[in-house]
């Protein structure tokens, strides 16, 4: 209720000015505007997958191990599934994996990385111990640890796993850098003026760090992207959902590199590492914006 | 002035910090058994160079940091420490603070109505909505910023420092303070805007009666502001005198530098004597010792007491010179110093 006044007197030019304030310089940079269009176009294709699939991709009436051809772009794999529909059915699992863990590892780690650099003291002694303790752990290892242990994972347990072995460095990012916000005279005359721990968290330093928080996202989603194919690869999680690196184990299962079927792992492979290009790339636009030493001379 | 009590007091404060690495501890003592007053409606600078406290006395009173010893007064209560949020909340409208740096004050996200609007909105001084729209507006045309209505949206980097710095001023005018702290108000800003910036701070003190701490390193710029300037090195009240007491008649060697540096042409004015060392804080003598043109043996022995001047009124010295030649009166509220 103390909210509404501000909010009338300045909110309104604010969000749209601010929102266009971050996004239009970074659709402006060449880096993070490829990155934003593969990713747009990756979702795309996971929101049209209906419509876009040829086929079912669990059917395995055609012909097995075909080379491409008219009737199947990518071929077919050694049980007779149209590979084409699995790749664009697959793109749905490692998007909303990595979103799912993105969105919950940036939320752990604004709220502890703020809360531990704001207040300090002994609670930010405990919540730093607890960080450097998950810091250190080793996170592919525990993740296959975790997973082997989750017969049939489902998108939100494969994105929670990720999420426990990738909060910690964000954290520590953002603590650091809300010590430096917090010594700046802005907190202390917001201090002054009465402001509540809430608010000098999340009004006063958060906003402040936005671009820090982004790249913590994107930065996660990239991990997540990689980590949830290499389980899916080694078995673990749930190979009969299609997904890209569910494609890829079976293509390893099958022998597909010794038999030559090239259309059966590469195109999962390069989709991995576009999608992971995507959101690296949105990171180093994110950096060039904010860090003008990166920032090329203008032609 | 002295007759009515202070709305401000620091009784014998002091701020210690300590610096803790692993092979050694050491302490900075930022405030040395500082005592001040301020009366109600009265302006206090507080003079000195960078270091000697000055802000850390500012930071003080605004309630930002802890006293390590002595007391702070305020309304004849004393501050408690661990005070509760409505006791906190009730200081914060009443104590408010201008901040030394106009670029660092305001943050960047926020816009000037924001900035002003929120203190009003906190203390539920102003129904929200249209009230507090036209509030904020009046405040920003009381502070000079003419219309109102077109700095209300404007974001901190569309300001030039001049401007900037009187919203600092207006939103530490929003929750209607008694006291208000100025932390070097003026020594960010370009040299013509600075004149601009003292005259609304004394306009204000005569349109709103509020009590004003005035920190600077300049003393001119006190004497134009201020009723009282205490002078301050390295932690300690050197010298507190009316304004035109002190400047006519200083009787302290370190502030008769500073009048000299302050008034002297470039190139021939005197020099501070010795070198500005790191001052040994077990030292038991006085703390302008190193510097001072007139020091005796004494000086580097014990500390000088402060104490007032006899026949002269309101005018407090801490040293030796003094001490020996006029008897200290006692019993006022400068407690001696140990």
């Amino acid at each position: 209720m103390i909210d509404a006044p501000s909010a009338s007197v300045s909110s309104r030019p604010r969000r749209v000015g601010q929102w266009l304030l971050v996004v239009r310089p970074l659709l402006r940079n060449a880096k993070a505007r490829t990155g934003v269009a593969i990713f747009l176009f990756f979702g795309l294709v996971a929101l049209l997958a209906p419509i876009l699939s040829p086929y079912n991709p669990h059917l395995t009436i055609f012909a097995p191990g075909a080379s491409p051809s008219a009737a199947h772009w990518l071929g077919t794999t050694q049980s007779g599934q149209d590979i084409l529909s699995q790749m664009i059915w697959g793109t749905r699992q490692p998007l909303e994996i990595a979103l799912g863990a993105g969105l919950l590892t940036t939320l752990i780690a604004v709220g502890i990385g703020i809360s531990a650099g704001l207040f300090g003291g002994v609670y930010d002694e405990i919540l730093m111990l607890i960080t450097n303790i998950f810091l250190i752990l080793p996170g592919l290892v525990v993740v296959i640890v975790i997973s082997s242990y989750l017969s049939s994972a489902n998108n939100l347990m494969i994105s929670l796993v990720i999420t426990v072995t990738s909060w910690p460095w964000g954290a520590r990012v953002l603590r650091a850098q809300t010590l430096n916000l917090k010594s700046k005279d802005f907190v202390k005359a917001a201090i002054v003026a009465g402001e509540m721990r809430f608010r000098l968290a999340f009004f006063e330093v958060l906003p402040n760090m936005t671009s820090l928080v982004a790249s913590n996202f994107f930065f996660t989603c990239l991990y997540a992207v990689v980590t949830a194919a290499s389980l899916q690869f080694l078995g673990l999680g749930n190979i009969n959902t299609v997904s890209w690196g569910s494609i890829l184990y079976w293509a390893n299962n099958s022998q597909a590199l010794m038999i030559g079927a090239w259309w059966w792992f590469v195109p999962p492979g390069l989709a991995i590492g576009l999608l992971g290009a995507a959101f690296a790339l949105i990171n180093f636009g994110i950096d060039e914006l904010t860090n003008p030493r990166l920032r090329r001379e203008a032609k | 002035m002295s007759s009515s009590p202070p709305l401000i007091e620091l009784r014998n404060v002091s701020k210690v910090f300590v610096n803790r690495s692993l092979r050694q501890r050491s302490v900075v003592y930022a405030l040395r058994e500082v005592s001040l007053t301020i009366a109600r409606g009265e302006v206090l600078a507080l003079v000195g160079e960078s270091g000697s406290g000055k802000s850390t006395t500012a930071q003080l009173l605004a309630r930002l940091t802890h006293p390590s010893g002595g007391e702070i007064w305020f309304d004849g209560r004393a501050i408690n420490r661990q005070a509760g949020a409505r006791e906190l909340r009730q200081y914060r409208r009443r104590v408010q603070m201008i901040f030394q740096d106009p670029f660092s004050s305001l943050n960047a996200v926020h816009t000037v109505g924001y900035h002003v609007g929120r203190p009003l909105a906190i203390h539920r001084l102003v129904p929200p909505g249209r009230a507090l729209a036209a509030q904020v507006e009046t405040l920003l045309e009381t502070v000079g910023l003419h219309p109102g209505r077109e700095f209300v949206s404007k974001f901190p980097h569309q300001l030039s420092g001049g401007q900037r710095q009187r919203v600092g001023i207006a939103r530490a005018l929003a929750p209607n303070p008694d006291v208000l702290i100025a932390d070097e108000p003026t020594s960010m800003l370009d040299v013509s805007l600075r004149l601009d910036v003292m005259n609304l701070l004394l306009d204000l003190r005569t349109t709103r009666k509020v009590s004003m701490l005035y920190i600077t390193h300049d003393l001119s710029g006190a004497n134009y502001m201020a009723d009282r300037i205490a002078v301050m090195y390295r932690g300690t009240i050197m010298e507190e005198a009316p304004a035109d007491v002190l400047m006519k008649d200083p009787v302290h060697p370190y502030t008769r530098l500073l009048l000299d540096a302050s008034t002297a042409d470039f190139g021939n004015g005197p020099s501070v004597a010795g070198p500005l060392g790191a001052l040994d804080p077990s030292s038991p003598g006085c703390p302008f010792y190193p510097r001072c043109p007139s020091r005796m043996p004494v000086c580097s022995e014990t500390r000088p007491v402060s104490a007032w001047i006899a026949d002269e009124a309101e005018h407090r010295v801490s040293c030796h010179r003094y001490h020996d030649a006029e008897s200290p009166k006692t019993g006022r509220d400068a407690q001696p110093k140990v």
